[in-house]
């Protein structure tokens, strides 16, 4: 049975993605499904932290440079049904992997036997880091309350769009035509992606159809972390909506955590569960966005505006 | 209008209707929910509620677009505020043609109502008044099908929503030292005695006000002189007056006489029945290596305060309503069950306060 892959990215650093991945993992792996969480950011992995689990002997490092299977990098944790692969030191950008090795990854990645694969994409916005995020089914965003998230929020999402358009005109021949347009930008008068867009569905009616239909049906899922007022929960909603209007897209809000002031010192002083089996906001926060992610359920701005 | 056009405008407005019967079936939606979801939608996306967000693409994402979403809520109030008006016309000429409503109706016209309400619409608070008290009536019966959200509905996901799990202590007093095992064992010993007073307190103390519905009843039963129950006659013992000890050390020395008696508890019954008391709290915030004045500078509350709770130094304490915000919070804070620590302070606090009332 084929697995479902949830990316889990943003662009930013320190949103929240790793403990997102983990967390959510940890649920999932609680409620009896079997999930495989792989670790693919930057600057020294951070899953196993959250985890509680040294550093594993292998990592994705042999998989690119000593041809180790997949499966015997795949490690298994104290929660039945959780399983992990640590990343690499350096990420998926830096590591110098060529495209046929990123293929095979993926291949290996879809193959993985398991319920739910969660990949964290740590920072960054690299080629390796957008593909990989392109190829999961469940494309998830991790942001903050805060303009510099947003802003690069924003950013992230232009690539990824910018990377699905070159790969949908490479299937019907027109592997470049974004790309050139957009090198051409300053003399055709082309802006920003919204005027890309317009440019490269005024190419033809099939394309302008084919663009369409692929942007509408292409879902982000939007998680807003460290929020301390009502008013940031809803940032969401305009965060959303601003997505949706602005790039085309169908951006949907799953969900929010709120900030916890001693947030790393549960972290640090308690079993690698603690905050996944506790009755706080933050183990309920969690299971929420689960729930909705499993349901495609947005979250209501009414649930929140009658607290 | 189609099903299918309505659902997108539900959808626009977050309504959450049920549109699964068969096409004819109507609509089970009220005037007030349509008017309120399109004021609260409305309210977030104007400029100042979008700014954080649309800073970034200043240049790219224009007013008009701004305007687009407002725009497009509006679209979607005024068709569904227009669905439910003329719904609701249909159906009192129905009620009117069946003979439901007196003649009195005949004088109604319905073009009218319908233009005062659409009129009306985004100002007034009083939309689903269509004139004539009959009507009025009529409408409200039905309101009170569609409408009721039970109040407590928005409490489950406090306590429904994560499997029951080791309370935070649970793990870590085993792991502790020698004397750390004696005090868990002494804890665990003294829930399991704890276990018969429950048919004094609810047995799931989920709703407070039928616990203090039921506190109120004991009152009244100790105040006519019923016959003691087990417990009261256990707090006789403590009761025993000297006056050198503070609560805090007699209830130390109630645990202590418990602990002797009894034996350890499954730990089943243990996570179920385990009582959130003022060291519970404390020993849960030194675990997390959190000072009083961390704590204090976190939730607001003073450091006297937290520490009159940690010692559950009754007398030093403020009022009732406001102690429980307190526990909450303090308990919120260090993720343990805020309903279950609030409640079982209060529990052990009133019972302070009652044994004052019959001192004096």
């Amino acid at each position: 049975m084929k697995s479902e892959i949830w990316a889990i990215g943003g662009g930013k650093g320190g949103t929240g993605k790793s403990f997102l991945t983990s967390s959510m993992g940890m649920k999932l792996a609680l409620e009896g499904k079997r999930v495989t969480l792989i670790d693919g950011d930057l600057g020294g992995a951070n899953l196993h932290t959250f985890l509680k689990i040294k550093k594993p002997r292998y990592s994705l490092t042999d998989f690119f440079e000593r041809k180790i299977p997949l499966s015997d990098i795949i490690k298994g944790t104290e929660i039945p049904n959780l399983r992990f692969v640590t990343g690499d030191i350096r990420s998926l950008d830096t590591i110098g992997i060529n495209y046929a090795q990123k293929l095979k990854l993926y291949r290996h990645i879809k193959n993985i036997s398991a319920d739910y694969v969660l990949i964290d994409l740590g920072a960054g916005s690299g080629h390796n880091t957008i593909d990989t995020f392109l190829v999961a089914e469940k494309m998830i965003a991790v942001t903050l309350p805060e303009v510099t998230a947003i802003e690069n929020l924003y950013l992230f999402i232009k690539k990824v769009l910018f990377r699905k358009l070159n790969m949908l005109l490479g299937e019907h021949g027109l592997k470049n035509a974004a790309k050139n347009a957009w090198k051409e930008r300053n003399t055709k008068d082309i802006k920003n992606i919204r005027e890309l867009i317009q440019h490269i569905k005024d190419i033809s009616p099939e394309i302008s159809a084919i663009v369409d239909k692929t942007l509408g049906d292409f879902k982000l899922y939007l998680i807003m972390n460290q929020v301390k007022k009502d008013q940031h929960i809803e940032t969401g909603f305009s965060t959303k909506s601003v997505i949706n209007k602005y790039f085309g897209i169908d951006c949907r809000y799953m969900g929010y955590i709120r900030y916890n002031e001693f947030f790393w010192k549960f972290v640090k002083q308690s079993e690698a569960f603690r905050p996944i089996t506790s009755t706080g906001s933050t183990s309920q926060e969690v299971g929420v966005i689960v729930q909705n992610l499993l349901e495609d359920k947005q979250v209501k701005l009414s649930e929140i505006s009658n607290g | 209008m189609d099903k299918e056009t309505l659902k997108k405008y539900l959808e626009i407005l977050e309504l959450d209707v049920d549109t699964s019967g068969d096409e004819e079936e109507e609509l089970s939606l009220s005037l007030s929910d349509i008017k309120e979801a399109y004021q609260r939608l409305k309210a977030l996306y104007t400029s100042e509620a979008m700014s954080m967000v649309t800073e970034p693409i200043e240049e790219e994402f224009s007013r008009e677009d701004q305007e687009e979403i407002l725009n497009q809520l509006e679209e979607a109030y005024n068709t569904l505020l227009h669905y439910a008006v003329e719904r609701d016309r249909a159906e009192k000429e129905a009620f009117k043609k069946a003979g439901i409503i007196e003649d009195t109706v005949a004088e109604y016209i319905p073009g009218e109502s319908r233009e005062e309400v659409e009129e009306e619409g985004a100002e007034s608070e009083e939309m689903e008044v269509l004139e004539l008290p009959e009507v009025e009536e009529l409408l409200e019966s039905q309101e009170l099908i569609e409408l009721p959200e039970v109040p407590d509905i928005p409490e489950l996901p406090e306590t429904g929503m994560v499997p029951e799990a080791p309370e935070a202590l649970g793990e870590p007093e085993e792991v502790e030292g020698p004397q750390e095992e004696k005090e868990a064992e002494a804890m665990a010993a003294e829930d399991a005695a704890e276990i018969p007073e429950a048919p004094e307190e609810p047995e799931e103390p989920e709703k407070s006000e039928e616990a203090e519905e039921r506190e109120e009843l004991e009152e009244a039963e100790i105040a006519e002189g019923v016959t003691p129950t087990e417990e009261e006659l256990e707090d006789k013992s403590l009761k025993e007056p000297e006056p050198d000890k503070t609560v805090f050390e007699e209830v130390e020395e109630f645990e202590d006489r418990k602990a002797a008696a009894s034996t350890p508890d499954p730990g089943d019954v243990l996570k179920e029945s385990k009582t959130i008391k003022g060291r519970t709290l404390r020993r849960a915030r030194e675990k997390l290596e959190i000072g009083i004045h961390e704590m204090a500078v976190s939730t607001g509350i003073s450091y006297k305060d937290l520490v009159n709770i940690e010692k559950e130094r009754y007398s030093k304490l403020p009022e009732s309503g406001y102690l429980r915000w307190l526990i909450t919070t303090y308990a919120k804070t260090l993720s343990l069950d805020p309903k279950k620590a609030a409640d079982d302070y209060m529990a052990r606090y009133r019972k302070w306060q009652r044994e004052q009332g019959s001192d004096s």
